[in-house]
This record gives C-alpha cells, sequence and structure tokens, in this order.
C-alpha cells in the first residue's frame, strides 16, 4: 500500500521515490496545498475504488496517515 | 475593447435579497439558478422560480417552528439546501450565522455561543459536532420534509413569510473573521450592506456565462459575489460539493467565470506545467506564448485555437477569473492572459461585505486590486492605511464595542492594509498592517493562537509564528534548562517535531505548522520585553528541524 501511495505522491510531485517516507509530511516535505492534497486523493480514490471523505482528509498531516487510512479500508 | 476607462455597467439594482429572488423569478421564471451532482442521479436543476418558491416554503415552516428574530446558523458542505436555509432566515427577519465546518469542535460551540444562536441548520456530514450544544439542531437532511410541510402552511392561506417586508438597516448575518488577537470576531452586516456590494461589483465587473461555485459559503467571497452577484446577473451557478471533484465539474459545466482565491490559480499553474512537461510540451507551450503574445500586440487573437488543450482543461469556456481574498502574484495573472484567460484581481474585506474594489472586464491594471466600487469611497491615510467609507461598510462586530471603536472611526473602516491610490483610482496594495497571516488561499491564520497552543508546553520559552515560503513557519527558543531536566537535550528535534504534530492535532490543513526552526538566543524585544515580531531577522534563521 504505501509503496504504490508513494508512486503517485512522486507521479504528483514529481519528487524522487526514495526521499519521500511514512514520515514525509504532505505539506512541509513534499510542499503540497490542500488543494493539491485533494487532487492526489482523488488520485487515490481512482486507484483504489474508494470514497475517502473530505472531512477525514484534513487529519491528514503525513504519508503514513493516509497509508494508515487506506490500509482500514 | 481596449483598456481605458469606459461605463459603469447598468444592471437593475436590488433593493434587498428578497428584491432578488422576485425580479429573477419574474424575468426568468424558467432559467436555471442552481445546478449540482446527485451523484449517481445525475444533475439536478433548480429554476429562479423553484428557487424563490422553495424559500419561501422553507421560511414558512421556519416561522410556524417560532423562528423569528433569532439567529440561525447554517454549518455544512457547500449545497442548494445550505443556501436555501440562509435565504429564508434572512428573508424572514433572522440573522443568519454562517460557521466554518472545518473548525474544531470546541471552537464551532464557541462561536454559537459568541453569535447568540438558538438554532443550527447542519448537513448530515456535520450534525455531529453541533449535537453537544444548547441550540436547537435541524438537520439539512430533512429538507425535502421542512419544504412539504412549508408548501401546505402557504397553501391552506399563511402568508406571514411571504408578507414579511424587510429594513434593509436590519442585522442580515454574522460572518466570523480571524482577529488579530487570536479570537474570532463577528462581522455584522445589514442587508443594505450585501446589496450595496452586489449593486456595486455588478456595475464594475459584467459576466456572460455560468459559474462552478468552489469557495466557501461561511466566506462573504465565496457567498456574497461568487454566488448572490452571479444569481443577480442571472447565469446558473454549478455547486461544486467537493474540492476534488473541482477540474472535472469544469469540464462539465464549461464556466464562463470563476471565482476564486489566488491558492486555485496557483495549483492551476502548476498542474497545467506538470502535464506539459510530462508529455513533453513544455518548451513548444512557452514558444507558443511568446507568438501569441506578439500577435495580441498587433491585435491577432489566436489563443482559443493554439492553447485549445490548456483551455479544456477548465472546460474550454473559461474567459474570466476574478481573484480575491489574497495578494496574487502578477506573473499568473499575464501568464493566464497568454493563455486567453482574464484574471480579474479585486480586493476586500469580510467586513466591506466584502468587495471594495475589482479590476474591470477592459480596464485593468496588472498588480493592483482594481479600482473602488461605485458606491463608496477609499482613501489613503497618512500612515498609509487604506480607508473605506460607504454603504458596504459592516456595522460593526458583534457585541465588541472596543474592536468595533478600533476599525471604525467617523464611518470610515480602517482595513488594516496598506497601500496606494493613482490618479485613474487604481488600488495598489503595499503590506499588512495587522499581523494576520494570509495564506494564498485567502485564509486568515492568526499566528497568536498558535503560538498560545506551543507557549502551553513548558519545553516552549518563545515562539513566533509567520509565514514563510507558503508554510505556516514557527521559530522557537527552547527552554534547554527544562530540556536537560528531561534528559532531552540530544532529542531536541524529535521532541519539537512530536510538539508540532501535536498542535495541529484537528486544525485544517490550511491552519497547520509546516516548518519548524529553532533558534538558540532569545528573540529580540522592545522596552515592554514584547517580541519584536517585525524586527526578527530572518535570513539569520537556525536550521529547519
Amino acid at each position: 500500500m504505501l509503496e504504490k501511495i508513494i508512486e503517485i505522491l512522486s507521479e504528483y510531485t514529481e519528487a524522487d521515490k526514495e526521499h519521500i517516507t511514512a514520515e514525509s509530511s504532505l505539506a512541509a516535505d513534499l510542499e503540497l496545498s490542500s488543494l493539491d492534497i485533494m487532487s492526489v486523493v482523488l488520485a487515490f480514490e481512482e486507484e483504489f475504488g474508494i470514497e475517502i471523505p473530505d472531512q477525514v482528509i484534513k487529519d491528514f498531516t503525513t504519508v503514513g496517515d493516509l497509508a494508515e487510512y487506506l490500509e482500514t479500508k | 475593447m481596449q483598456n481605458r476607462p469606459y461605463d459603469l455597467y447598468a444592471l437593475p439594482k436590488i433593493g434587498s435579497l428578497k428584491d432578488m429572488l422576485i425580479q429573477k423569478k419574474t424575468d426568468r421564471p424558467c432559467g436555471v439558478a442552481f445546478a449540482f451532482s446527485k451523484g449517481r442521479d445525475g444533475i439536478a436543476e433548480k429554476t429562479y422560480q423553484d428557487v424563490y418558491e422553495e424559500v419561501c416554503a422553507l421560511g414558512t415552516w421556519m416561522y410556524r417552528q417560532g423562528m423569528k428574530e433569532k439567529h440561525i446558523a447554517v454549518i455544512g458542505e457547500n449545497s442548494y439546501e445550505w443556501l436555501l436555509c440562509f435565504f429564508a432566515a434572512v428573508i424572514g427577519g433572522n440573522v443568519a450565522v454562517p460557521i466554518d465546518k472545518e473548525l474544531p469542535t470546541e471552537e464551532i460551540a464557541e462561536l454559537l455561543h459568541k453569535a447568540d444562536v438558538q438554532v443550527v441548520f447542519a448537513s448530515e456530514t456535520y450534525g455531529n459536532v453541533v449535537s453537544g450544544t444548547d441550540c436547537m439542531v435541524y438537520s439539512m437532511g430533512d429538507m425535502e420534509q421542512f419544504l412539504a410541510e412549508g408548501r401546505q402552511y402557504i397553501e391552506a392561506g399563511d402568508r406571514t413569510f411571504l408578507d414579511y417586508s424587510i429594513d434593509s438597516r436590519k442585522l442580515c448575518c454574522i460572518m466570523f473573521t480571524s482577529g488579530t488577537s487570536g479570537k474570532s470576531k463577528g462581522v455584522m452586516l445589514s442587508h443594505r450592506n450585501i446589496v450595496e456590494d452586489i449593486n456595486g461589483s455588478c456595475q464594475l465587473v459584467v459576466l456572460g456565462g455560468s459559474t462552478v461555485s468552489v469557495l466557501p459559503f461561511h466566506h462573504a467571497f465565496g457567498l456574497i459575489v461568487g454566488v448572490f452577484m452571479v444569481y443577480h446577473y442571472g447565469f446558473t451557478i454549478f455547486l461544486n460539493k467537493s474540492l476534488k471533484t473541482v477540474q472535472k465539474d469544469m469540464q462539465a459545466v464549461s464556466p464562463q467565470v470563476m471565482f476564486l482565491v489566488p491558492l486555485f490559480v496557483e495549483t492551476f499553474h502548476r498542474q497545467i506545467w506538470a502535464a506539459a512537461k510530462k508529455e513533453g510540451r513544455d518548451r513548444m507551450l512557452k514558444r507558443l506564448m511568446k507568438i501569441s503574445d506578439f500577435l495580441l500586440s498587433f491585435g491577432i487573437d489566436i489563443r482559443k485555437k493554439i492553447f485549445a488543450s490548456v483551455l479544456r482543461a477548465f472546460g474550454g469556456n473559461l474567459e474570466y477569473i476574478i481573484c480575491g481574498g489574497a495578494p496574487l502574484g502578477v506573473q499568473y495573472i499575464r501568464e493566464f492572459r497568454s493563455f486567453g484567460i482574464e484574471i480579474l484581481n479585486g480586493y476586500g474585506t469580510t467586513e466591506c461585505a466584502p468587495c471594495a474594489a475589482v479590476n474591470r472586464n477592459h480596464f485593468y491594471r496588472d498588480g493592483t486590486v482594481g479600482v473602488a466600487v461605485p458606491n463608496i469611497s477609499v482613501k489613503v491615510s497618512n500612515d498609509g492605511e487604506v480607508l473605506v467609507k460607504g454603504p458596504i461598510v459592516m456595522q460593526g462586530y458583534y457585541q465588541d464595542r472596543e474592536a468595533t471603536d478600533q476599525v471604525l472611526k467617523d464611518g470610515w473602516y480602517a482595513t488594516g492594509d496598506l497601500g496606494t491610490i493613482d490618479a485613474d483610482g487604481f488600488i495598489t496594495l503595499t503590506g499588512r498592517k495587522k499581523n494576520l497571516i494570509i495564506l494564498s488561499n485567502g485564509e486568515n491564520v492568526s499566528p497568536e493562537a498558535l503560538e498560545a497552543d506551543f507557549l502551553q508546553n513548558p519545553a516552549v520559552k518563545e515562539v513566533l509564528v509567520y509565514e514563510q515560503d507558503r508554510l505556516i513557519a514557527a521559530q522557537i527558543y527552547p527552554d534547554m534548562e527544562y530540556m536537560k531536566e528531561k534528559g532531552l537535550q540530544e532529542q531536541l528535534q524529535e521532541y519539537f517535531e512530536g510538539l508540532q504534530r501535536k498542535v495541529n492535532y484537528n486544525r485544517p490543513i490550511y491552519r497547520q505548522v509546516g516548518k519548524i526552526i529553532l533558534r538558540d538566543t532569545e528573540f529580540p524585544k522592545n522596552t515592554s520585553k514584547k517580541i519584536l515580531r517585525y524586527g526578527i531577522n530572518y535570513a539569520e534563521r537556525e536550521d529547519k528541524c
């Protein structure tokens, strides 16, 4: 799961996969704006065939938070 | 049309929001006012006739429930039901209190208390965040039932809501804005404030087609300009329900105009160039922009043809972006113009209901926020602050005389912004007088509120929060005695990263601290021992945590 998330994030941000870890901060390390995060989440929804409610997304701070949520789905 | 002064647009003026609904249902009863996705059930449409009829039904139902002269909060995602609640509440003489759904539950409860809210209309998703308050809570999910009952009352002859006449000086809504003290202030807007802002904005800017509404309705810009102004012009407003689907919605609806904060423009810019780079056509795109700009200087416009692929991402019909809420870099305005989309930068604050100035369709100046709306006066004080006077200026801050007196003097509203006005009336903003951090998404973040949270931890001796490179940064002077006592002196980085996560917990993303900087000396202070917020040499910051 984490690998797939890193792959999507790497494609969106053009950051090297090696530099993205579970601890990477979406805002500080990957420099994603709140609107970017929404776009990335849409990519995850399409990839994994699930729906992530908007009110859950605001709690995502790191890549690990995203992975943890997706693993429970 | 050349870029020079021209006459104001002459849309019929409205006297109230009720007047606006009646005008539209009379002139264009079958015109589509709102459209929105119903998931798998396709797209729902509401005509001007539907809107008026349903506002009357809901308003009559509200009266029957005893909702007269009440303070009624509305909380939830942008939706048609949200708008019905707002319209029905204020047209019936109640005071609407739009609430930011993303705030922590405790803060929402605090705002409801502060605004003396007695009734709350919450969307199904956000009903739980207000369930613990003393307010009477209704779910927007039961809207069909409210409307059915309201219609029955009207059919039985109840005309109390229909016949209610609004005094335009009456308080219409209380909209919260972040204050410098870290506490939100309730901006009191009268019916007159709002309609005068709609009338004035419509005289400066002409709209020519539909829009996709993406800004939150609890913001004055998203509601009054992004919805009411378009409604008054009589074009369809597609209600976007999630920022995840903004571009999908734009491609489906093909809007002619969008009302955005800079965050959207900046993100669209990045996405355009990322896509071009991925497809190996970024250099070609830059060349085409130069060629197109050159031809355009001779009046030859081939932009729709050569930038068709870029424009398709926005639906293919987008001509204007009305941008406000935060400063926008001139480079974005010029780039989007090259593509064939004119960004009309504007200026306002919630206290000005909200639009005080905007660039016009055919009279604009890059780097400025445009000219003042025609029914107000704007001047610059001796110390460089922009002052606004006129019917759009708020009544004051709700139950906060001290804060009101600080900004309202002899009818002039002191905006806290520094600026200049040129001979043609174009206003240029040069900085903020206030401490507030204005992020590129238009959100105001109070540094004091974040600093207060950090200071609750004994390991933080001093802290200063500010914006740096589009992120909220917190510079901390740790209490090394405490850290040594706890045996944590070798783990400063981990410790404060943990504190950063704790402070960020439950905050909307835009309010989260993105960077921690540790310093090994005290902050410079003034004679009253207060940290010199603007005296910090940011170039001397310590390493990022």
